[in-house]
């Protein structure tokens, strides 16, 4: 869990890679000479090391143009396919389905168990009571899911692409984030009030087609997720089609990723709404907004909704300012 | 200033809230001269639509003066007088390109609550749930509106608040729903429901061209109201057999096109009614479609049933089979409010129509609860309410 798998990699500047060496979407131009992944433990110290195939990660790494050097590139990932399996990482995810089943089953079997008062009812409540000692060790293991989300947004795939692809608008996707480019060219992504939870990720842009798709991964083990976001032509005239499709794996369980969805943290939500509000503001110049205009007595429920509605009270609202005004082409 | 809080199911409050503010550059801040309660108000007032708030503004229909803007506002100045529609329009997406003015897409903040409901939202509508945006209402003194350049309505003669306030809501509703029967030389139009939108429905229709119309309710202040307008009346309740009845009026071919004015608190009679009124009184369902069911029964074959009444959730016992045997047409939605403003606009100052015919009641906003109580028991022959915010309460 705290290994850092480190990617070595040689490249040759502007030499088209054979077919084979591209997956469906992706297409390498530039040759990999030599390829070391190496791990890395706990503080930094290197516990093994191994030359790669080409093939197993003809998919994840960079064409980021800083790196068309011949001059060797480091990636840290673990966003890396490992053993040639389609592995997203190997840490097993946890399904509601098998938390449910194993909740009823062992609930079921237990409770059986217990009022038959027999030497076979002993045998079955230990049967359920290992179920239930399944269930609670479900809540500490990692979440996996996936995220699909497309907007049109009635603007050239050009000015979406350029819109997105630079950090400083992803501040209006995300409210609240904050970016560090960090020395690999990656960035480093936290968001979170601070005071409540905040989440740490770093990402890396692994490929890239300016004007159609930007892929990228994240590295840390505090959330994993990687995806790439499409910009196509609309038909007839609608703009763009802007998607994201990315996979995700959470450190939590069921119980704490219901958490993380009430403060806003759900990964389904936080794109959705990204992508909405980079349309909202694309298209019509501004986020809409109702935060801050009056409101009468709330009374206690009120209150206690307020949440999720995420209003906040009149002066707590920041000045119009804090929105770039010019962007829907007026 | 004063505004009239939603506090739940029956239980409205006047309060003093902070003044709005510019929130966003397209804004606009308005002192409301005029307002009105609408009926479809009484679906909040009633509780029956969901994701509302005590503390909630209401109100959506309301006219005034323009005294401040946000930056990027240009075409709209400081002390424009000003119709507001309803809906809340961006100006720039594809619905609005498309003149679908209520389907836009950028002016719902709490878009995801709708999408999770009806599977897409639609645009944001004033002081009616937090589902629709959650924007405060115009039931105030002073209202913020979205977006002002794209919606508001400038008023720049001399006619009258009266006369040009419906243009917020109720009169475009009533055109559009008259509008989308594609009314054809010799139609015949029957119309549930008088009140307010029903009697702009019925005069919009005349409007369109429609040979006949035939007016619908059970209230004799409504139906005259609906007689004056030039409407054939059935009051429900003293014919039998109500689908019979337009049967014989239309010599057997049916009404061309059936508008429901009337939508989820349909008053209705017999088992199917009372089964709507225990479901609703249970939670199961939002909405009694009493009237829908009937238009879709009296309608003629490959007629066209257009829908102006709200309906909110999942409806039951809809007559699908004679809808799909008949080949009906089905019109329906939010109004598309900034397709129709200017136009009626033009037929008020021809003096085709005086929109203030409806109104029965003027009163000061403090006696907008009462108003309302008044307003949905169908007391004092009210059909219409409008509201001066800055009136103080007649002593009583």
């Amino acid at each position: 869990m705290f290994r850092t798998r480190v990617l070595l990699i040689r490249t040759k500047k502007n030499v088209a890679a054979p077919a084979h060496h591209s997956s469906s979407n992706l297409n390498l131009t530039f040759q990999i000479q030599t390829m070391k992944l190496t791990t890395l433990g706990r503080g930094g110290k290197l516990e093994s090391e191994e030359t790669c195939p080409h093939e197993i990660y003809s998919r994840t790494l960079s064409q980021s143009p800083t790196t068309f050097s011949g001059e060797p590139m480091t990636i840290t990932t673990n966003a890396f396919p490992k053993n040639r399996e389609e592995e997203f990482s190997n840490r097993p995810a946890t399904s509601r389905l098998e938390t449910a089943i194993e909740l009823a089953a062992g609930t079921a079997l237990s409770i059986y168990g217990i009022v038959r008062r027999d030497w076979f009812g002993a045998g079955f409540a230990a049967g359920g009571g290992y179920l239930l000692y399944c269930v609670a060790s479900d809540l500490r293991r990692p979440y996996q899911g996936s995220v699909r989300v497309g907007f049109t947004i009635a603007k050239l795939p050009q000015e979406v692409y350029e819109f997105v692809r630079n950090p400083q608008n992803w501040k209006i996707g995300v409210p609240g984030v904050e970016l560090e480019p960090d020395a690999n060219g990656g960035l480093s992504v936290r968001f979170g009030d601070g005071d409540r939870c905040s989440l740490n990720t770093r990402v890396a842009v692994t490929e890239e087609k300016p004007g159609e798709y930007i892929a990228w991964a994240s590295d840390i083990h505090m959330i994993e997720h990687r995806g790439v976001v499409h910009f196509k032509q609309a038909p007839g005239g609608r703009g763009t089609e802007l998607s994201v499709a990315m996979e995700y794996k959470a450190p939590t369980g069921p119980i704490s990723r219901s958490l993380a969805m009430m403060a806003g943290f759900d990964p389904e939500q936080i794109v959705r709404e990204g992508l909405r509000r980079i349309k909202q503001l694309m298209e019509a110049g501004e986020i809409p907004t109702t935060n801050g205009q009056p409101v009468g007595a709330r009374g206690v429920r009120g209150v206690a909704k307020r949440v999720i509605f995420r209003e906040r009270p009149a002066r707590e609202r920041p000045a119009i300012d804090t929105q770039p005004q010019r962007l829907a082409g007026d | 200033m004063k505004a009239l809080c939603w506090q739940g199911k029956n239980k409205l409050e006047v309060e003093r809230v902070n003044d709005p503010t510019i929130l966003n550059p397209r804004d606009g801040i308005v002192r409301i001269t005029r307002t009105a309660i609408c009926g479809s108000d009484l679906h909040l007032y009633d509780g029956y639509i969901p994701t509302m708030e005590p503390g909630d503004i209401l109100g959506h229909e309301f006219m005034g003066e323009v005294v401040d803007t946000g930056a990027e506002v240009k075409r709209i100045k400081k002390g424009d007088r000003v119709v507001i529609p309803f809906t809340i329009a961006c100006g720039q997406c594809y619905f609005c390109k498309h003149e679908l003015w209520s389907a836009c897409d950028n002016t719902n903040p709490n878009a995801w609550m709708m999408e999770k409901l009806y599977g897409y939202s639609g645009s944001g509508l004033f002081g009616y749930s937090h589902m629709m945006g959650g924007y405060a209402g115009g039931q105030a003194q002073f209202a913020r509106v979205p977006f002002i350049d794209v919606g508001a309505l400038k008023i720049e003669n001399g006619l009258s608040d009266e006369q040009v306030l419906f243009l917020s809501d109720i009169f475009p509703t009533g055109y559009m729903a008259a509008e989308n029967c594609d009314i054809k030389p010799g139609d015949v139009i029957a119309i549930w429901g008088c009140g307010p939108v029903g009697q702009f429905t019925i005069r919009s229709a005349f409007l369109l061209g429609a040979e006949r119309v035939i007016a619908i309710d059970r209230f004799p202040e409504r139906l005259k109201m609906a007689r004056a307008g030039g409407a054939e009346i059935i009051n429900y309740e003293e014919v039998d057999d109500l689908v019979e009845e337009l049967k014989w009026m239309t010599a057997g071919r049916g009404p061309d096109a059936c508008i429901d004015a009337v939508g989820l608190e349909a008053h209705g009679m017999g088992i199917a009614s009372a089964y709507d009124h225990a479901k609703q009184r249970f939670k199961l369902s939002f909405d009694r479609p009493t009237v829908l069911r009937q238009v879709i029964q009296a309608c003629a074959k490959g007629g066209v049933v257009s829908l102006p009444g709200v309906y909110g959730g999942v409806l039951d016992k809809i007559p699908f089979g004679a809808a799909f045997g008949k080949g009906l047409i089905f019109k329906m939605g939010q109004t598309h409010m900034h397709r129709y403003t200017s136009r009626l606009l033009e037929h008020i100052q021809q003096g085709e129509i005086d929109p203030s015919f409806v109104i029965t009641h003027r009163l000061s906003l403090d006696e907008a609860p009462e108003a309302y109580r008044i307003f949905r028991d169908k007391q004092e022959e009210c059909v219409k309410v409008v509201l001066d915010p800055w009136r103080e309460a007649a002593a009583v």
